[in-house]
Parts: structure tokens; sequence; C-alpha cells
């Protein structure tokens, strides 16, 4: 298996386009109805905190901002392409760089917790705040804000959902830790 | 799965040079943000959806409509509680409700927001994707990025069967089932294991591919050649001719007295 140094551009290549069609699917295809407003949340941001946290700040960057773009061009709303992967792709970056800062092979499970909490934070203001911008010019600050609950619930599903995955993945494929760069 | 974004035609739009309708779609965005007057901002995109109509059928419009349709409600509803000033038209108990300045500003919204979404539609409609790229390219993505842009493409149907047969044989099981009223973990922890059989089947699939793409001399130095390619610029300038005298257009908009 090859070290985390040595990966060929090749294979840094297969890992994003892999993690780009994965955040596209738990974007468009992956849904979770939720009862009270009959709406849907997605799991794009699960696949975001995912990429994150187990394959680094780089490949998040590029599979989170490209992934949700190509969903949004797939499922008819194109002209939320450019902000979502702006949006998506710094909070990609943003959360892989706060794990990789706080969360070492050794770290503590203190160290564990601070990781995780700041990484929610940060992507939750990066994520929920950069969107709540990009619609005040578009539609208006009224219903830019009637947007900011539906994105805050969805970065709580992806800490929520994206943690526990990523340490499922490693404990049943190990291998996976040698594909971090 | 893209053959439904993009609408095989054969207008004057479709064969239209990539890189400068890649050009104009900017245009048109920044456009819609000009302080101009609403009847010059509703006559442009009036323009849009005919030509919208002419290049897609009438469809791709209703579609894009049908979409963007309760966050258009929401902003000609909301935005003017955001503005009261100008001359008031609802008043209840001596309080301003609606104002004719709030009133406009929910219109300039509703028209900015339609208006950019149908220039993205009029672009993707009559852009294949390997023109697209191959703009983008030529605007400066680098091919690495391009390449994932195009590998992942392929490999969406692909990884969605997967979740599809993944989900079908949990089903078969028993083991998930999304019920509306169960709660929201108890839903995610339903869902957990189908996204992890789909996480390892996908994941084990990257270094197959990295060899595939070692095959191919991804990640050699050496300058590549491509197969598709975009017309020559030379080819091109007629429809840069055109391109400019729509910039002219539409930047001379600003300096027009309110109509």
């Amino acid at each position: 298996m090859e070290s985390k140094n040595t990966l060929s551009s090749a294979f840094k290549i297969s890992t994003v386009t892999i993690l780009t069609a994965i955040t596209t699917i738990f974007t468009i295809a992956v849904r979770i109805p939720i009862a009270p407003t009959r709406g849907y949340i997605n799991l794009g941001d699960v696949a975001i905190y995912f990429s994150a946290i187990t394959f680094g700040p780089f490949s998040a960057l590029v599979s989170g901002g490209l992934g949700t773009a190509l969903a949004d061009i797939l499922s008819g709303y194109s002209q939320w392409a450019p902000i979502s992967f702006a949006v998506h792709g710094l909070e990609g970056l943003v959360i892989g760089l706060i794990v990789q800062h706080f969360y070492g092979e050794n770290s503590s499970t203190a160290n564990l917790i601070v990781a995780w909490t700041l990484a929610f934070i940060a992507g939750t203001v990066v994520m929920a705040g950069g969107y709540l911008l990009a619609e005040n010019f578009i539609v208006g600050l009224g219903a830019a804000l009637t947007e900011l609950p539906g994105n805050i619930i969805q970065n709580i599903a992806g800490i929520a959902g994206g943690i526990p995955l990523a340490l499922a993945i490693k404990k049943a494929y190990p291998p996976v830790v040698n594909f971090k760069w | 799965m893209l053959e439904d974004i993009y609408y095989q035609g054969n207008t004057f739009i479709h064969k239209f040079d990539a890189r400068a309708k890649l050009i104009a779609l900017a245009e048109f965005v920044i456009f819609f943000f000009f302080p101009v007057s609403i009847t010059i901002l509703a006559v442009f995109l009036l323009f849009i959806m005919i030509f919208l109509i002419v290049t897609a059928r009438i469809n791709s419009l209703l579609n894009s409509l049908k979409a963007i349709l309760p966050l258009l409600i929401l902003v000609l509803f909301i935005t003017p509680f955001f503005n009261r000033t100008g001359n008031p038209i609802l008043i209840i108990s001596g309080k301003t409700i609606f104002s004719h300045n709030g009133i406009m500003d929910a219109l300039r919204l509703a028209i900015r927001f339609t208006g950019i979404t149908l220039s993205f539609t009029l672009y993707f409609k009559t852009t294949s994707m390997e023109n697209m790229i191959l703009s983008l390219r030529w605007f400066g993505l680098s091919f690495n990025l391009s390449l994932v842009i195009t590998i992942s493409l392929r490999y969406i149907p692909y990884i969605l069967s997967v979740y599809r047969n993944v989900v079908d044989a949990h089903k078969l099981r028993k083991s998930y089932i999304q019920k509306r009223k169960a709660t929201f973990i108890t839903k995610i922890r339903n869902i957990r294991p189908v996204l992890i059989s789909v996480l390892i089947y996908s994941i084990k699939k990257i270094p197959i591919l990295a060899m595939v793409l070692e095959k191919k001399g991804i990640g050699r130095k050496n300058r590549r050649t491509s197969y598709l390619k975009l017309k020559s610029i030379k080819l091109a300038v007629p429809d840069m001719i055109l391109l400019s005298i729509l910039t002219i257009a539409v930047f001379s908009t600003l300096f027009l007295k309110k109509i």
C-alpha cells in the first residue's frame, strides 16, 4: 500500500473523483424525510465531513465543491452551482484543516472533542454564513434568512453522520488511512 | 444523466462558441445586479425567456420556473416587510405594512433571481458537457480538475446503482425502512449500514481507478494532446464580434435614463 507522502497524482485524482461522485449522490439521492415540514434534508454535508476527516482538507475542498456543484446542475438548480462550489469547497477545506491540526494518530479524547467541536462551528459558520451572504444578494435578506435554519440542520446532520461514518470506515477498511493527503 | 440537462439542437445559440457563451453568462448574471430600472430588467428577462423557448422548447422554461416558484413566492411575500419607506400602500392601525419601495424591491429581486436562473438554464441547455469543460480549460482550468469532473460524471450513475442495490438488499432483510414518523436519530441509524456498504464499495475502487489512470499516462509531465477541441479562434471571430456587441449593449443600459 502506498504511504501518505508518496501518493501519485493519478491516485490523488482517483480519490477526488470517487469522493466527488459520492458527494453528488449523497446530495441528490440520499435524503431523509423531516416529518414536521414534510421536507427532506440531503446528506451532502455528511459526505463533506466524512471526506474531510478521512481523506484530508484538499480532497474535501475539491470533492465538496465539485460534488455539490454537480448535484445542483444535475437536479436542475444550476444557478446555485457556483455558490455551492465555493461554499461547500471552503467548508470541506476548513473542516479538514481543523481536524488535521488538532487530531493526530496519538491524540487524546479531549483533543478529539475539541477538533470535532471546532470543525462543526467553523463548518456551520462557513456553510450557513456563506449561503446567507450569497442569497442575500440574489433573493434578499428576508428569503435568505428563511433558509438559514435548514442549512444549520444540514450541518448538524453532517457532523452527526460524518464522524460515525469516518470511524466505521476506518474500522471496516483499515487501508483507508493511507489514502489521506 | 446529463442528457436531461443538455438539449440537443442545431440553433444559433447551440452553435455559438462555448467560450463566448461562458462570458455572456457571466455578463447576464452581472447585468441583473445593475442599478437600472425594473422595466429594463424585465425586458431583458423576456428576451432570455424567448431565447430559451426557441432553443430548448417551452418545457425547459416551465421546469425552471416550477423549480424556483416556492422561493420566488417567498421573495415576493417577505421582501416588502424589510423596506417600508416611500409611499405607503397598505396601512393597518397607523403602521405601514406595504410601501411602494418595498414592493419595488421585491419585484427587482424576483426578476433578478428568475433572470439568473434562466440564464444558467439557457447556458446548460445549449452547451454540451464536452464543450463546457473544454471552454473552462481554455480559461485556465487545470487538466487534472477537468479529468476529475469528466470521470466523476461517469461514476455517478455507477455508484448510484450500487447505492440502490444496497438499499434493496437491506430492505429484503427488513433492516432498512425509513418511516416518516421515526425520530431523526432512528432515521440516521437506519441509513448508516447502507452508507457504510456504499462507501467501502466505492473507496475500494480508488486504487483500481488510479491504476487505470497511470496506465493511461496520467501524472506524466509531457504535454498532453486532446481528441476533442473547441473551434479555432479564427472560426470563432464572428461569435466574438457578436459577444462584443452584446457586451456594449448590456453595459450601455447603465447610461440609459430611467424609463
